[in-house]
């Protein structure tokens, strides 16, 4: 039964680009497999938690003040929430949606302040806090749901990627008038690597899950992309030229694209990674900020600070099949 | 026997988790031999008389030979662990090859080739171990003194302790292809077994231990703080304790890795300065340069459980 339910729910998948625009919750209820996406609303500190297959937002959860980065851990069991204002991580069961514990990032002898980004290792025991203000990274055992140790930054920690060797860590910093890549060693939570890799602002960056590759972000007058070699912890000499300035990006399963959403704007861009190219711009809704590919590479979904919403993208006509209202000020998004 | 061996040899009767532990090697700098120690009876088998100054021994990974620095004459002592005895001495100044001041030994992990870092000729010589004839050396930049490899044979790093440098090796060409700032000092470095990972002891002016990821070859910013004037690097075979010898004092650091922190001081002898753990994990050696004895960590407990007179000046050691 399970193999004929494979076999339906293919074909349905497959079905589904021509018309799932018109109304994916009532025509497609074979639908299923997009997963779930969490979303941080940072004015009214909630995690909007959307069913990708209804297109519907499902539950609004209660987390610490001004959330930004959110991160599934890779058994899809929790969800971890970095609140911002109050130096905290949310830790919400992603089966019953509810919240199951907040570590201080302050406790002991321990500092973590204005928590930004958020990654788990691939083995789910660790969950990495990127702080921006204390700029340093929060070491959590996620089993102890304790802080252990923390890795000193040289400079404001942003964004946080873990390679999937759970070896190194990627995270994003930023100084006055100047961003950096940190590469970050996970055996002895230390930083050996930084990468000069804005001259202005930093903006996000992703880390591709089946090729040793990281995508980072650069405002400015010139919106670029860079590419960093993660078997050298190198970056490209030559950067992708995008039409504006961008904000966070998200790489699909395959890595060979990545989806890019405009800062302070309302486009989510399509970068040919191949091609190292700009191939396509999507309008989405306002203030384009997270963006997350889901894990069978057909959904991606967008979260609209400006409008509250959420935009669900289907990856293969590259339009924007949804929008779901979800709370006020939605910043990051990453999906279980 | 004397009355001190009996008592450790109760102690060892108390701890039977010991057995396993194999036998360790203790190069006698002033006494001019080597002590070879049985670690699961925590009692020295014999006394190895040689010439010059053994300085570092290094067993070869398939336990058959114990190779040693004779830091006088320029020469390769090799031992087998078979009949205690030293079977061969290996001139490292023959033909075309020179080596002043031999300090640091390493095998690689096939056992095929010895490399020997020379303090005063800045090279390190690579040893043919099957002909017992130098093959080849390696030219570094300065004076090269501790020496180890990565466990997949591939690079060596050589500390230049008086060019405050660290030189890495690439050991299918035996060239140097990278030289990192490192402190100066006479003191060691220890290399992770299964983890990307090594540590750099630096005992000038305040006492750290800076942290390199061997995969991308770089150096960690922040230095992990010990106090003292840390030697040698042991890492335990998970690579996540590293013990660490301090030869300003008379106690082994023991480290965190993951929290880059020291979380403990175990009282040694005087000045130790060789430490080695065993291939099971149970046991830390430590040799203690000033007092002419060994102490016998149980990593366990971090507790010394043994300590073992030896010869003349013990500075370095390795396990078999």
């Amino acid at each position: 039964v399970d193999e004929v339910l494979e076999v339906v729910s293919e074909k349905v998948l497959e079905a589904v680009p021509d018309d799932v625009a018109d109304d994916v919750e009532g025509q497609h209820s074979g639908y299923f497999r997009h997963g779930t996406a969490y979303v941080t609303n940072t004015d009214d500190a909630t995690v909007s938690v959307i069913d990708l297959n209804r297109a519907r937002e499902i539950k609004r959860i209660a987390v610490g003040n001004r959330p930004l980065g959110v991160a599934v851990s890779p058994d899809k069991r929790f969800v971890y929430v970095a609140n911002t204002d109050d130096g905290t991580l949310s830790v919400i069961d992603a089966l019953r949606h509810t919240v199951v514990a907040t570590v201080d990032l302050n406790a002991g002898p321990f500092v973590g302040t204005f928590p930004v980004g958020v990654a788990v290792s691939p083995d789910g025991r660790f969950v990495y806090v990127a702080n921006f203000t204390s700029e340093n990274v929060s070491v959590v055992d996620a089993r102890q749901l304790v802080l252990v140790t923390e890795i000193p930054l040289s400079a404001r920690g942003q964004e946080i990627r873990v390679t999937p060797d759970g070896n190194l860590a990627y995270v994003t910093m930023s100084d006055v008038g100047a961003g950096f890549v940190g590469v970050l060693d996970l055996n002895a939570n230390l930083q050996v690597k930084t990468i000069d890799t804005c001259g202005l602002g930093q903006a996000g960056l992703d880390l591709a899950r089946t090729r040793p590759l990281v995508y980072f972000g650069c405002t400015g007058i010139l919106g670029t992309i860079g590419a960093i070699n993660t078997d050298l912890a190198e970056q490209s000499l030559t950067s992708i030229i995008l039409s504006s300035s961008p904000d966070q990006i998200a790489f699909n399963p395959s890595g060979s694209i990545a989806y890019v959403t405009e800062l302070n704007g309302d486009e989510l861009w399509v970068v040919d990674v191949f091609r190292h190219t700009q191939v396509l711009t999507i309008t989405v809704g306002d203030g384009s900020r997270g963006v997350k590919v889901t894990d069978n590479g057909l959904l991606v979904v967008v979260t609209n600070e400006g409008d509250d919403s959420v935009s669900i993208v289907d990856a293969r006509t590259n339009t924007v099949a949804a929008t779901v209202p979800v709370g006020g000020g939605p910043t990051h998004v990453d999906i279980a | 026997m004397s009355e001190g061996h009996e008592q450790t040899s109760d102690i060892a009767a108390k701890h039977p988790n010991l057995f396993g532990s194999g036998t360790a090697y203790v190069a006698n700098r002033d006494g001019g031999s080597v002590s070879v120690v049985d670690l699961n009876r925590l009692q020295e088998i014999t006394t190895i008389t040689v010439e010059g100054a053994p300085h570092t021994p290094a067993a070869s990974p398939d336990g058959r030979f114990v190779y040693v620095s004779d830091n006088q004459n320029g020469a390769l002592l090799v031992i087998s662990t078979q009949s205690n005895t030293l079977v061969a001495t290996v001139d490292l100044n023959e033909g075309p090859f020179t080596s002043t001041a031999p300090w640091g030994v390493v095998v690689s992990p096939d056992s095929r080739f010895v490399y020997v870092a020379n303090s005063g000729s800045s090279n390190v010589s690579v040893v043919d171990a099957r002909r017992l004839v130098v093959t080849a050396e390696v030219p570094l930049s300065s004076g090269g003194f501790a020496i180890g490899i990565t466990p997949d044979g591939r690079q060596a790093y050589v500390r230049m302790s008086s060019a405050a440098k660290l030189a890495i090796v690439d050991l299918s060409t035996n060239l140097r292809v990278k030289e990192i700032d490192m402190c100066s000092g006479l003191s060691g470095l220890g290399i992770a077994r299964n983890k990307p990972l090594a540590l750099m002891a630096c005992p000038i002016v305040a006492g750290v231990l800076r942290m390199i990821n061997t995969r991308l070859a770089a150096i960690a910013l922040d230095a992990i703080t010990t106090g003292g004037a840390p030697d040698s690097i042991a890492f335990n075979p998970e690579g996540t304790v590293a013990y660490v010898t301090n030869a300003g004092g008379e106690e082994v650091f023991v480290i965190d890795v993951f929290r880059h922190t020291k979380v403990l001081e175990i009282p040694v002898g005087q000045e130790p300065r060789g430490v080695k753990v065993t291939d099971n994990g149970l046991l830390a050696v430590v040799a203690n340069s000033a007092d002419d004895t060994i102490s016998v960590i149980d990593t366990r407990r971090n507790t010394v459980v043994g300590t073992v007179d030896v010869g003349a000046g013990p500075w370095y050691l390795d396990v078999v």
